[in-house]
């Protein structure tokens, strides 16, 4: 028993430190260090100059930052390299407002650059709170082909503010920083959804060592696994492998059989099927995902069965109430429950009175209908549908209604977050002020417009349950939103190039990465140009296409693509300098 | 009577395939394209690449191309004289032997003849066969035919060693050149560790290591043994060819296969098909694409998920094959969510994986075929009702996935744009028999230049309307003259500059460097992937009859480059030492000083070409290996062999009582004698294969990269013993691996067939 405990206190405090790491983890790269505190600011886009602020030779970028805590010591800021090395050098400085001198100046080499944030750290300033600082931006030698720009990815720039422990001098400081830097962790909206993914191992084992039935532990990983189905978003690796090990240790844990996890795989691989009939592949995959991974936990506790057998195993006809499914036998079941389709269809048909119509131009089709129901059930196995149970049938009605509800609000969320990955996969940056400017705009009004007409819909239709109005503005605002969307983003098919770069500028061949949008991915069907000369191409992809100078073809000019089906890109500016 | 009962399946299914594939043979033409199919002159292939080693002498290997398949085609059409003859048993050997095979497995794992039928049909009509084999690439698609082929040997020969191990390997042997894709050879290594425990848990119902690790053991050393020939040369461009397959390569190639949702496509054997759903792509697209097609898709693997549930298709056997599908499934999804990070990972760290990097068709063979096997097992056992709704499952499946076949359009046309349609029927035009006549019949040593110059390997000939044949060039492929192409050339290196300079004055001073006679224009060809020259075809006409004299035939123009050719073999008159790339060379060429038989260096040699260079009589022994004769060498010269340098060619100067024995009548000279050329038919096994094996060759720092791409040699009269007349043999040694491991295949096929046939009459 003791043993027993230990084991289980050593689970959970692996399972913590998991968890625990994993989280810091992502505190440490999504919240710019563990010991930092910050503010993110936003640089609005210049209408000429909507994706990024150039810094060419005696260019200026210059910013402010009303330092919100003490201990200010970095600036973090996003350039854009253009795909590119560059070489030229940019000069930062720093000072209070209203001061005269710099506080702070050094020089960046711009060959240290990506498009991730980068660090400008300065001495730390103790008493930074409140106090606004200016600081500079100034390119040295940038050209147009050899400078890096500002991106007005959100955030342009990070002010940081670093507690170390030779700076934490009082409990009070500590308490500041827990205070505040918790503030900014539980701002991040997707910090909790990671959280709980990666402390959810250890949540499952507290509800195991608790729980002395596995109804609610398996009901609430079918309920996570139904959310991951339903969210349409491909979640972390991390989650996958949790809940097939939770899975396992539910199996064990209540000698469940392996049948479980089989009617489990049984049920998602039908549902893939009817949402592949209706192209949801999204969908599709993610069911498929958990089809995998039940049958993979299926074929792990069948052969432990093989190698150690146990004796008293809770069944399948345990397991799922005996209403859905009779002696464990999966064919009887989908028999008994094509019958029953098949029946209620029949049943709807005389109820609607289609029977009449339906005579009148298929003539025998309720002998087809009896040939059928004979093959499928024989008449003892029949199954039977009291219609006089209208309240009930009512009751379930209500029941599907909400589901209908609960699953239509999370679709117009996840057709949201498509949206917005729409706009991340076209722009190569500044994605998010595009996405609320073209279409999130549009679509807030939406949907505080539908909250409004639900509340007067309510009012006008007092009688009519809230659910069905819900229903039905949910579902306009389903369409409308795809609407919406459809006709702001009339750019998504277009065919563009974002940039164009050249690997090494001193060799007659040389490799040129042209990066862009749409370029379909049918390598070679397409044509690239230099100034109306086409060009020999190395590789092709939807998002990049990288062709291969040529001194007796390739000069100066502009860059274009030409796809296989003859949509021509925008042009870009392409210096081809070698000489011989 | 009961045997004829048993043949029937197969008698019937070839009946039908026989019916299906002749229309495809209407009005002349042949089933040919695309990659694999582009050869049907068998005899010629066979005289060509009877070596181990590509024509271009570059470390490239024929992995298998001189096959014993080939051979059987070769008799087909010696005997019949019939090229479309032949096609069409190559065709029909692609679906009928994966057929048999997996019909014969089923067979032998006591299923009934009907149910075998049944099962041979689902291989090979599913969607992803159907798809796969739409390829026609003999040494890619018979791997459909191995897996079943290899899994029935073991499993008949399980228990007898000796019959094992000949069987086994004479099969290997038999279907060497299915080993070419090096990611299918190590697939079917692969496949060999998982058969060998499957049968022995279906045989014995428990996992034995020892008899299965000396089960491998035979089956292994059966297949190196018999198969020494090639693997030994393998080895030799291991690094070649493992450059070629970089992680970075696999990785981008796995990213670009990278889509939603795969994993789904995988478990219902649609992993081939067009994604996102292009229906109008071809008849196979278009019929796996109706709104119920998903419901019908799934019942496979249904099948299986239901059969888990029934405790007596649970033992250990079918839980052994089940976890190699997940397995699989998994792994032909390649880098895909879930988990696709470990299929990186696996790229990156376990050596060799890096090939797979066409994963859902690598490993998506392996898994119909998985499919395949999991079906005998469930219906292994007497029927119950159970199996009966899987055979009535089955059966609506191969009813539905059939019906491409049924109806004759499983090697559909497809819709590449709005104006070129993808046809796989080839028509032998007179002009393209006849060109290849002419070249197959010239007895000199030349390159010829194909335009109009095609970007992409797989060309377009016009066939009628907007029809085109698509494939690998069948009419130039099909000649013993290697040819260039903007898309071939050396091994490393493509010549653009032959197709981006046709319009400069000086053109045609740039085509000798390439032992370039011929010109070849087929006005048949369409620029579907683009022409790499910016001229159409009647400038090029209009150009090359300017300087050039032609033979025009129909729809093929065939140009002589005349004095501007230079044969294979040559002591240059003018030595350019030069730091310009290859595209730097109409500098070089221009002016009134410029000489034909010139050779450009990037080093520096002390030779000086102001002296009279020394005759040569040069002869091709064989694709490995040539002989020179070399006379009147009194100073030190360059010998320029133009063939792709690689390091492996070597120079032997032959000692005075050793020379002159290959040479027959000269069959071309050229600069007033000074070099000459004769052909020589030596067969294929002499007594002079191994006449280097003891000799020095010439040292490595002699041994020159000239002309931006060929072999070049320094000899001094000190290198040849001051003689002033002698011989030289240039040979790409690694053949001699060939003689040797050859010998070591011939030694182990005669001696395991000796001692079955002793083991028999002992017996007996």
């Amino acid at each position: 028993m003791v043993k027993r405990k230990l084991l289980i206190f050593l689970t959970a405090a692996l399972l913590f430190v998991i968890g625990g790491i994993f989280t810091l983890k992502y505190v440490h790269n999504y919240n710019f260090g563990l010991n930092a505190l910050f503010t993110q600011h936003r640089v609005q886009p210049d209408p000429n100059h909507p994706r990024s602020v150039n810094l060419l030779k005696g260019d200026i970028f210059k910013g402010e930052i009303l330092s919100a805590f003490p201990k200010f010591n970095a600036i973090l800021f996003r350039f854009h390299t253009h795909e590119r090395i560059n070489t030229d050098i940019i000069r930062f400085r720093i000072k209070e407002e209203e001061k005269d001198g710099w506080f702070y100046s050094t020089q960046i080499e711009t060959k240290m650059l990506s498009d991730e944030l980068y660090i400008v750290g300065f001495p730390p300033i103790e008493d930074s709170a409140k106090i606004k600082y200016q600081f500079e931006l100034e390119s040295l030698n940038g050209t147009r082909e050899n400078s890096v720009s500002i991106s007005y990815r959100f955030p342009t720039f990070v002010a940081r503010h670093a507690y170390t422990i030779t700076n934490i001098k009082d409990i009070k400081t500590i308490r500041y920083f827990v205070k505040n830097k918790l503030r900014l962790i539980f701002n991040d909206p997707v910090f909790f959804h990671y959280a709980f993914i990666y402390f959810l191992p250890l949540f499952y084992l507290v509800l195991l060592i608790f729980k002395k039935h596995y109804h609610l532990p398996a009901l609430i990983l079918f309920l996570l696994v139904i959310k991951d189905i339903s969210s349409g978003l491909v979640l972390s690796d991390y989650f996958y492998v949790s809940i097939f090990f939770i899975w396992l240790v539910i199996l064990v844990k209540y000698s469940l059989d392996g049948n479980i996890s089989l009617f489990f795989a049984l049920i998602f691989f039908i549902t893939a099927v009817v949402l592949a009939i209706f192209k949801q592949y999204q969908l599709v995959e993610q069911t498929a995902s958990w089809v995998y991974l039940f049958l993979a936990a299926t074929v792990v506790q069948k052969i432990y069965g093989k190698i150690k057998p146990q004796q008293e195993l809770v069944s399948l006809s345990k397991f799922v109430p005996k209403k859905i499914i009779q002696n464990n036998k999966i064919i009887d079941f989908i028999l008994f429950f094509s019958a029953t389709v098949v029946i209620i269809i029949y049943k709807v048909i005389k109820f609607l009175r289609l029977n009449v119509f339906l005579t009148k131009y298929v003539p025998g089709w309720e002998d087809l209908y009896k040939i059928m129901i004979d093959f499928i059930a024989p008449h003892k196995d029949r199954p039977t549908i009291d219609w006089s149970r209208y309240q009930k049938i009512f009751r379930l009605i209500l029941v599907i209604a909400w589901v209908l509800l609960g699953y239509l609000l999370i679709t117009i969320l996840g057709e949201f977050q498509i949206y917005q990955r729409v706009f991340f996969n076209y722009f190569p940056e500044g994605q998010n002020t595009l996405f609320i400017d073209k279409t999130a705009k549009y679509l807030f009004i939406l949907y505080a417009s539908s909250a409004l007409l639900l509340i007067v819909l309510s009012k006008i239709f007092k009688s009519t349950k809230k659910v069905f109005i819900a229903l039905a503005v949910a579902f306009i605002v389903l369409k409308t939103g795809k609407v919406i969307f459809e006709q702001t983003t009339t750019f998504k098919n277009q065919v563009v190039l974002w940039s164009a770069r050249v690997n090494d500028t001193n060799e007659a061949w040389v490799d040129v990465f042209v990066k862009g949008q749409n370029l379909k991915n049918l390598p070679f069907k397409g044509k690239v140009y230099v100034d109306g000369n086409e060009q020999r191409i190395i590789r092709w992809s939807d998002k990049e296409v990288i062709f291969r100078t040529n001194p007796l073809l390739t000069k100066s000019g502009k860059v274009e693509i030409v796809t296989y089906d003859g949509q021509r890109t925008n042009s870009l500016g392409f210096s081809y300098v070698w000489d011989h | 009577m009961w045997q004829v009962k048993k043949v029937l399946p197969v008698f019937l299914f070839a009946t039908v395939l026989t019916l299906i594939l002749l229309p495809f043979y209407r009005n002349g033409q042949i089933i040919s394209g695309w990659e694999g199919a582009y050869f049907f002159d068998y005899k010629n292939l066979f005289q060509i690449r009877s070596y181990s080693w590509a024509g271009e002498g570059t470390g490239i290997i024929w992995t298998s191309l001189n096959f014993a398949f080939i051979f059987y085609l070769l008799l087909i059409q010696e005997l019949t004289h019939s090229l479309r003859l032949a096609n069409f048993v190559m065709i029909f050997s692609l679906y009928f032997l994966p057929f048999v095979a997996m019909y014969l497995t089923a067979r032998q794992m006591k299923l009934s003849l009907r149910i075998s039928f049944l099962i041979g049909l689902f291989y090979i009509t599913n969607p992803f066969m159907s798809h796969f084999m739409k390829s026609i690439n003999q040494w890619n698609m018979l791997a459909a035919f191995i897996f079943p082929a290899f899994f029935y040997l073991i499993y008949k020969y399980y228990h007898q060693s000796l019959k094992l191990f000949t069987f086994f390997g004479i099969f290997s042997l038999f279907f060497a050149f299915t080993n070419a894709n090096p990611p299918t050879m190590i697939l079917y290594q692969m496949a060999l560790l998982f058969f060998i425990p499957l049968i022995a848990i279906i045989k014995e119902g428990k996992i034995s290591i020892v008899t299965m690790i000396s089960k491998y053991i035979i089956v292994t050393s059966s297949f190196v043994l018999f198969n020494l020939w090639w693997i030994l040369n393998w080895f030799m461009v291991f690094s070649d060819a493992s450059a070629a397959y970089t992680v970075d390569l696999a990785i981008n190639s796995l990213k670009i296969g990278r889509f939603i949702p795969m994993l789904w496509r995988s478990m219902n054997l649609s992993g081939l098909l067009e994604f996102p759903q292009y229906s109008t792509y071809d008849y196979l697209n278009f019929h796996f694409s109706y709104f119920f097609s998903p419901l019908l898709l799934a019942l496979p693997f249904l099948i299986i998920l239901v059969s888990l549930f029934n405790k007596k298709l649970v033992q250990r056997s079918h839980l052994f094959l089940f976890t190699a599908i997940l397995a699989v499934i998994f792994l032909s999804k390649g880098i895909n969510s879930p988990l696709g990070k470990i299929y990186e990972l696996m790229v990156v760290h376990i050596p060799l994986f890096n090939i797979f990097k066409s994963a859902r068709e690598k490993w998506g063979l392996f898994l119909v075929f998985l499919f395949a096997l999991y079906f005998i097992l469930i219906l292994k056992d007497p029927i119950s009702k159970f199996s009966r709704l899987v055979i009535i499952l089955l059966v609506v499946f191969v009813g539905y996935s059939s019906i491409p076949f049924v109806i004759g359009k499983f090697l559909p046309d497809y819709k590449f744009n709005s104006k070129v349609t993808g046809s796989k029927m080839y028509l032998d035009k007179k002009e393209y028999q006849d060109l290849r006549l002419k070249l197959n019949t010239d007895p000199l040593q030349y390159r010829v230049l194909s335009l109009p110059g095609s970007l992409n390997y797989q060309v377009a000939l016009h066939i009628e309307g907007d029809r085109y044949y698509t494939g690998n060039d069948p009419v130039l492929n099909n000649t013993n003259k290697p040819f260039l192409a903007p898309y071939n050339g050396s091994f490393s290196r493509r010549f653009m500059l032959l197709f981006d300079t046709i319009s400069h004055p000086d053109y045609l001073r740039f085509l000798p460097i390439f032992n370039i006679k011929k010109i070849v224009i087929n006005k048949d060809m369409y620029p579907w992937f683009n022409f790499r020259e910016k001229e159409n075809i009647e400038k090029i006409e209009e150009i090359l009859d300017r300087k050039l004299t032609s033979k025009k035939n129909g729809v093929i123009d065939l140009y002589d480059l005349g004095d501007y050719f230079l044969p294979r073999f040559y002591i240059p008159t003018k030595i350019i030492q030069t730091n310009l790339p290859l595209e730097g060379l109409p500098q070089l060429t221009k002016g009134s000083d410029y000489q034909i038989r010139t050779a450009y260096l990037s080093q520096p040699i002390n030779i000086t070409s102001d002296v009279q260079p020394p005759n040569i009589t040069f002869t091709k022994i064989n694709p490995t290996k040539y002989q020179v004769k070399v006379e009147n060498a009194k100073s030190p010269y360059l010998l320029v062999f133009s063939e792709s340098f690689h390091t492996n060619w070597r120079a032997y100067i032959q000692k005075p009582q050793k020379a002159n024995r290959y040479f027959s009548k000269p069959v071309a000279e050229y600069f007033n004698g000074q070099i000459k050329e004769s052909e020589i038919k030596l067969p294929f096994i002499n007594s002079k294969i191994l006449e280097t094996l003891k000799q020095t060759p010439l040292s490595e720092a002699k041994h020159l990269l000239a002309n931006w791409y060929v072999n070049a040699w320094t000899i001094s009269p000190e290198d040849a013993g001051n003689q002033e007349n002698y011989e030289i043999i240039i040979e790409y040694w690694p053949q001699r691996f060939f003689y040797l491991s050859a010998g070591v295949t011939l030694l182990t096929f005669i001696a395991s067939l000796a001692l079955l046939i002793v083991k028999s009459f002992l017996k007996w």
